[in-house]
């Protein structure tokens, strides 16, 4: 798993964090509304809980990280249905589907990738809300005030909009680091290729004139000064195509002069 | 013909030069460091030909060192870098940029070898 996969489950557990804590502090508000029941908030903290719980413990694979966030999503969309089905009778001043509008906002700023998620996550908010105004009675969406749940459409389309800006610049994002990951692994081949025929070349040079001084004493014709002659003008072949990956490296001042057994030993390290 | 000043860290390369320049006949330098090159002293103005490494060792003063402290004492002998470096070196791109050298890279061939020791 990459760094970022790693970090795909931050946004998931920060919205378990919410869901628990806002299902739980929006008690205050539903116990003040008589016959309000209270086992769906607690049942959708207790959701976001248990999910927030097992990514902490670890369970931050990517696609546990999106079925982890969907399903608080469901949750809360749940428990707003159920206590909304009172507040609709029982609280006369009640503006509906303003948690709704708070989720997604926070979808929008939380949400994991795929952008998929975050889109099935707004349309949770937004169906749960719309389904639910529907089924209302006529006489209380006339009491109501009215434009909420047209309002919400407009929170959506604006969670979206946000939501794609920020997947755009999570993209953005994704491929600069995979750019920066190929140049600096692109760098690090260079510099060994480097070391290996800056240890190569000078060895070489020694055979090279070598085989010319044995060439004088032995013969130049001498089949095996001429193999020899053969496997060093392949080996040269060889390391001047090498060098072609030098433009590669970015040079730290001071670091010019190098150990090339030292680069070959550690090549993961860049100032050798 | 004057002498030639060997400069390179690896020993067996600088052993095979002087082979190669005794079977010249021609007189010769050597030392594989630029702190030998500065004891040598005297003996190293006389050279006519300067070959030098760049790359001396890490954490060593480089060819390019050994060139400007020549310079400074005047040699006036002809200078020619040797390297097994790439061209984008910045050693390599800085001796490009120094007046009167040359830049060779390694491994020469003999005919090449031949060329540079007799010219």
């Amino acid at each position: 798993m990459n760094g970022e996969a790693s970090r795909n489950w931050h946004g998931p557990a920060v919205a378990c964090a919410l869901g628990a804590v806002g299902m739980l502090a929006d008690i205050g508000v539903v116990h003040t509304v008589p016959g309000t029941p209270l086992w769906g908030n607690f049942i959708a903290a207790a959701v976001s809980l248990v999910l927030l719980a097992l990514l902490v413990a670890g369970r931050r694979g990517p696609k546990f990280a999106v079925a982890a966030f969907l399903i608080n999503t469901l949750s809360m969309v749940w428990g707003f249905w159920i206590t909304d089905a009172y507040f609709v009778n029982h609280w006369a001043a009640w503006i509906p589907f303003r948690p709704h509008q708070l989720g997604i906002f926070t979808t929008a700023l939380l949400a994991p990738v795929p952008l998929w998620s975050g889109l099935i996550a707004i349309a949770m908010f937004l169906g749960g809300a719309e389904i639910h105004w529907y089924l209302f009675d006529a006489a209380d969406r006339a009491r109501l005030a009215g434009g909420q749940a047209g309002v919400l459409w407009v929170y959506a389309m604006f969670g979206v909009v946000l939501l794609v800006f920020r997947y755009r610049r999570v993209e953005a994002e994704r491929a600069r680091l995979r750019a920066e990951g190929e140049a600096a692994a692109l760098e690090r081949l260079a510099r060994t290729l480097l070391a290996l025929r800056d240890l190569a070349n000078t060895p070489l040079q020694t055979i090279e004139i070598g085989v010319a001084l044995l060439g004088h004493t032995q013969g130049d014709q001498h089949p095996l000064l001429e193999r020899i002659e053969r496997a060093v003008t392949r080996l040269r072949e060889g390391y001047e195509l090498v060098g072609t990956y030098d433009s590669h490296i970015r040079w730290e001042h001071g670091a010019e002069s190098f150990d090339p057994l030292e680069v070959l030993q550690h090549p993961h390290s860049r100032s050798r | 013909m004057g002498p030639v000043l060997l400069l390179d860290d690896d020993q067996d390369l600088v052993e095979s030069l002087e082979d190669l320049l005794r079977f010249f006949e021609r007189p010769f330098v050597s030392a594989h460091s630029v702190d030998e090159l500065k004891q040598l002293d005297g003996n190293v103005m006389g050279c006519a030909l300067a070959i030098l490494d760049i790359n001396l060792g890490k954490g060593q003063p480089s060819g390019i060192d050994a060139y400007h402290w020549l310079r400074d004492r005047k040699f006036s002998g002809r200078i020619v870098f040797l390297t097994g470096h790439g061209q984008s070196h910045p050693l390599v791109a800085e001796a490009h940029r120094l007046g009167g050298t040359q830049v060779l890279s390694k491994p020469l061939t003999v005919e090449e070898l031949r060329g540079l020791l007799l010219s």
